[in-house]
């Protein structure tokens, strides 16, 4: 993983990071990565992927209304709030 | 050895290696007990356990308003919840997660959240961002990680209680290991997660940290249950302290030799003796082979940083946490704010996560690291048609000094829990027991069974735990 492509995947993540930051982690990801490709030894021809450890079925209930966190409640962890909204950057 | 009972501290002599199970039952003064407790806390913040958080003392319940901590990670009322990390810093969750919830309905006390590494990414708490905790045996070393400071307090503080910790790939079981305390993960979906900070939603376990396996099975009793608000948990018997007084004659032990040549030489001796012990008991002990033990680890690391990357999409510096003043574009925004909360592990994982799951590479890593973990599932499956329980050292290594952790490359750091990633990413139940001692630091035993076994594994561990005998603590 070259430095620009650390660019490319931290701006997907949407983390700032120092120049200092971007070239511990290019030598880290190169060792990562070299490491995972052991995997490509394993034969996994015909075998489905894990998504979970056991089977979950998908349950459904009722679709009815019940009581929910109140909204001063959800607004008391921020400053950044205006008439009963949470605030935030700018879309555009 | 000899017992704890003979050589605590006078002022908490009453109380000193009383088990949960006494302290229910047993008429204990509670306000006398919680002052003992108290005097306790200043000492077990300073060794980098706990954030003790304001409790009213209880004795309703069938609890009769025994102590709890939980992970820095698992939400309580009005409690500072930061899950390690300063990107949480302030942040006082407005509701209960389930088990929290379960624990003061059933007369509780939640007295502290314990440190951890920040968002549970690493195995040896020093990924913190506030401290990290001191192993009581020897403070030079770590308590393992991620549940660390639960890990520690276990063993620290010398008057019953039971800590909650939690497992992605082996954050309970490895810190326990290392300071010498007993830690269940149960079955994947046997603990609601409501209210858990999420690292990896295939792979999260809450479990009990405790000193003692009938603890541990207590505390599981307290937590465990189907949850409206948790769709992957399940009906369970429950009853996992009960008739934990069985022998071993019908029981089989798969010994897998592989987990014995990967760990140290000391710590594969003090395992086999256990071993030894359990066999003298009259438990059948079989070799197995595990095929896959070598390729868990790596795909362990692939799927979990995948699902922690999109987990960690929610903080962002808006509705909770740390936050500056909105200005600039929501991306500008997002990413300084990210860029100063973020630890340096979880700017890697995220980065990693975010990676793996690329289009271009999403087969190579992602969907072949699931793939794997299918023939890990079926691996064990396999073995345990043939045994109630495996029998393995829990870490390969005994707890190492802080020092050394913090000059290991990310990779060695992972490596701490290969004897670990195989059955959590199989989501199979697991207790660690310590064993003996290899360079005077704790070595732990661990009994892996088959999902929704952990009966198995806890009458196993119980057995050997009596023949054992207790523990001496260090004084802390």
């Amino acid at each position: 993983m070259e430095n620009e492509e650390i660019e490319k995947v931290a701006s997907m993540a949407s983390i700032d990071l120092t120049e200092e930051e971007k070239q511990k982690l290019e030598g880290d990801m190169e060792n990562i990565l070299d490491w995972f490709s052991r995997l490509d030894e394993i034969d996994t021809e015909d075998v489905d992927p894990a998504f979970q450890p056991i089977e979950i079925k998908n349950e459904m209930r009722e679709d009815k209304v019940e009581k929910c966190l109140e909204r001063e409640k959800a607004l008391e962890n921020t400053k950044n709030k205006e008439d009963g909204f949470f605030k935030g950057p700018s879309t555009g | 050895m000899v017992s704890s009972r003979d050589r605590a501290p006078g002022d908490i002599l009453k109380y000193s290696g009383m088990s949960v199970s006494e302290f229910m039952k047993k008429d204990v003064d509670i306000e006398d007990f919680y002052g003992k407790l108290k005097n306790r806390l200043k000492k077990m913040e300073k060794m980098g356990y706990i954030r003790p958080v304001d409790y009213n003392i209880s004795e309703k319940g069938k609890l009769g308003g025994l102590p709890f901590t939980l992970k820095d990670s698992i939400c309580s009322k009005n409690d500072p919840t930061y899950a390690g990390s300063k990107i949480l810093e302030g942040y006082k969750p407005p509701f209960d997660a389930t088990v929290a919830k379960k624990i003061k309905e059933a007369g509780g006390v939640i007295f502290a959240k314990t440190h951890q590494d920040e968002f549970a990414f690493g195995t040896a708490s020093t990924n913190c961002a506030f401290t990290t905790p001191k192993n009581p045996w020897d403070t030079e070393r770590c308590c393992g990680g991620s549940s660390g400071g639960a890990a520690g307090l276990s063993v620290a503080l010398d008057l019953p209680h039971i800590n909650l910790g939690e497992s992605t790939g082996g954050s309970i079981s490895e810190p326990v290991s290392f300071t010498g305390a007993v830690g269940l993960t149960p079955t994947y979906g046997t603990v609601s997660r409501y209210g858990l900070i999420s690292f990896a939603n295939s792979l999260d376990k809450i479990g009990p940290i405790t000193r003692s396996v009938e603890d541990a099975a207590i505390g599981l009793d307290i937590i465990s249950g189907k949850d409206p608000m948790d769709q992957t948990t399940v009906d369970t018997e429950g009853n996992y302290a009960k008739d934990l007084d069985g022998d071993l004659k019908d029981t089989k032990i798969g010994i897998p030799e592989g987990y014995f040549k990967i760990s140290g030489e000391g710590v594969s001796e003090t395992v086999k003796e256990a071993v030894k012990v359990l066999e003298d008991l009259g438990a059948d002990i079989q070799k197995v082979e595990l095929e896959m033990t070598e390729a868990a680890l790596p795909a362990y690391y692939i799927i979990a940083p995948a699902e922690a990357s999109t987990n960690l999409a929610k903080y962002c510096g808006m509705r909770y946490g740390m936050e500056e003043d909105p200005e600039g574009s929501f991306r500008e925004y997002f990413s300084k704010i990210r860029g100063k909360g973020f630890g340096d592990e979880v700017k890697r994982r995220v980065i990693l996560g975010t990676y793996t799951r690329m289009a271009g590479y999403r087969d190579k890593y992602y969907l072949k690291a699931l793939k794997v973990r299918k023939k890990i599932i079926n691996d064990f499956k396999s073995a345990f048609k043939e045994v109630d329980v495996l029998a393995a050292p829990t870490a390969p290594i005994v707890a190492p000094c802080i020092d050394e952790i913090e000059g290991m490359s990310p990779v060695e750091q992972y490596k701490l829990d290969k004897l670990t990633a195989p059955i959590n990413l199989a989501g199979m139940p697991q207790i660690s027991v310590p064993c003996g001692f290899h360079r005077d630091m704790p070595v732990g035993l661990h009994l892996m069974g088959d999902h929704f076994q952990e009966k198995n594994i806890i009458k196993v561990g119980h057995r050997y735990e009596k023949e054992r005998g207790s523990i001496k603590y260090p004084e802390v």
